[in-house]
């Protein structure tokens, strides 16, 4: 039962749920109701929200009971730095990795990568490789390559340590190897995001370049201009083919979730400080080279952006624009290979790899 | 056995209970002196169940609120008494050493 429907006052259990973040996943999904039916009874009438003590408490205990759920130091390691599979006694945990913002094989690199670069070289007595504005910048970079990892990269990764390996036998409750949605992003969000991801940086770099003095390469200006057709063919095709999407049965059209937003967001940060790191590094050309990967896109992104200001259909996603413009029609999803959780008591999912010829498509 | 664990057994000898019900038995058994807090709770409650002196025995809802059961087992009621004989063997022998004490004085 989620926090949410044990008969709580939303605020407060909304104010649980935060506090709950310490504990793992598959903790939260079976105690997470009962705990905070314990907490409402503990605190004072009319309370919204958990007080800070036992807030505090349930971090500690949290990360305690996150410790005695996680599997031998030696074992752990194997999943986080080499990304062997582990065997199935410890597939809950690393379930529970693969669902966390930032999964853990993200931020083992960082800090080796930061002893490599910089603390190696000054335990030897030499200088670092790079300086400090490097460094900040490379660990902005990798903590937003650890938490990008979106729903492509959780299925495969799914199919790898979640799903039973040659030889063994599936069990109802668990995972099974069968067919997943093809996840789309819709039209409008999709928009939304493109322009923010593409055009932030792309004026943050031409901003820093001309207040630095240095002109605009006369190069960029083809960059545009090669851009051009596209954002004037796109929406001559999109009035025709918008109106006649085919059936996409295989296919999950979604806005963009919080956590997508946040990788954006995260990316297009760390681009326009690089762009800003280098024209004050005197490495200006760094600066072009980005705008000159941006410009070429940036007109076809402002054309969908404005197209989806206006009405759209629900099912429309950003991948259909881009197919209208380049193709003149929608290419049909299938459906997608990934961990598909077999319910006990449950026939085994359609598509699952032992069951008999797939009859359709499971979601996932 | 940690206090707190002895006390969340001891508050399940007389039949099941849900994690409030818990909390306020210790409160009574410990006179007022054990106030466990959800965290912690839950944390004694996972590793009673680990080791099976304890077990989920059903649940409800109550007034919208979800009320999870939990019960001693067989395992668990023997080693509250063992753990009960221990501690009574020790306050037996404190007792002993304590009222076996020389006077001391002033001249």
């Amino acid at each position: 039962m989620s926090a949410e429907g044990a008969g709580v006052e939303v605020r407060f259990a909304r104010s649980v749920r935060r506090w709950l973040v310490a504990y793992p996943p598959r903790w939260r999904r079976v105690r997470a109701g009962e705990i905070t039916a314990v907490l409402a009874d503990l605190a004072a009438p009319g309370a919204t929200r958990l007080d800070v003590r036992s807030g505090l408490g349930l971090l500690r205990a949290g990360l305690a009971t996150r410790r005695r759920m996680a599997p031998p130091f030696l074992v752990r390691m194997k999943y986080v730095a080499f990304d062997w599979p582990l065997p199935a006694q410890y597939r809950p945990w690393v379930d529970d990795q693969l669902r966390s913002a930032v999964p853990g094989q993200g931020l083992l690199t960082t800090p080796m990568m930061v002893f490599l670069l910089w603390g190696l070289p000054w335990l030897m007595g030499t200088k670092p490789i790079f300086d400090l504005t490097f460094l900040v910048l490379y660990l902005l970079l990798l903590g937003t390559i650890a938490s990008s990892r979106g729903r492509g990269w959780q299925r495969q990764a799914g199919l790898r340590h979640l799903v039973p390996q040659a030889g063994e036998e599936p069990v109802p409750g668990w995972y099974i190897k069968g067919l997943v949605f093809h996840p789309r992003l819709a039209a409008r969000s999709g928009a939304n995001l493109a322009a923010v991801f593409f055009g932030v940086p792309a004026v943050v770099a031409a901003t820093v370049l001309l207040a630095g003095g240095r002109l605009l390469h006369p190069l960029l200006g083809a960059f545009v201009l090669a851009g051009v057709p596209f954002a004037l063919v796109g929406p001559v095709r999109w009035r025709h083919g918008i109106g006649r999407l085919p059936a996409q049965p295989a296919r999950l059209v979604e806005r963009a979730s919080g956590r997508v937003r946040r990788i954006v967001a995260s990316w297009t940060v760390v681009i326009s400080l690089v762009v800003v790191a280098a024209v004050a590094d005197d490495h200006s050309w760094i600066a072009s080279a980005i705008l000159g990967a941006l410009l070429p896109v940036l007109p076809w992104v402002v054309a969908a952006w404005a197209r989806t200001r206006g009405a759209v259909p629900d099912e429309l996603t950003l991948v259909d624009l881009r197919d209208l413009t380049v193709r003149r029609h929608v290419q049909v999803d299938v459906a997608l290979p990934g961990p598909v959780l077999w319910l006990p008591g449950g026939a085994m999912p359609a598509g699952a790899e032992h069951a008999p010829a797939p009859s359709g498509v499971a979601p996932a | 056995m940690t206090e707190q664990a002895y006390l969340v057994m001891l508050s399940l000898a007389h039949g099941p209970r849900h994690g409030y019900g818990i909390v306020q038995e210790v409160l009574t058994l410990s006179e007022g002196r054990v106030k466990l807090g959800a965290g912690t709770l839950y944390g004694v409650l996972d590793r009673l169940v680990d080791a099976r002196y304890v077990e989920a025995s059903g649940e409800e809802v109550v007034d919208g609120r979800l009320r999870r059961y939990y019960s001693l087992t067989d395992e668990g009621h023997g080693a509250s008494v063992a753990h009960t004989r221990q501690l009574a063997a020790l306050a037996r022998t404190a007792h002993r050493a304590l009222t076996a004490r020389p006077a001391t004085g002033t001249a």
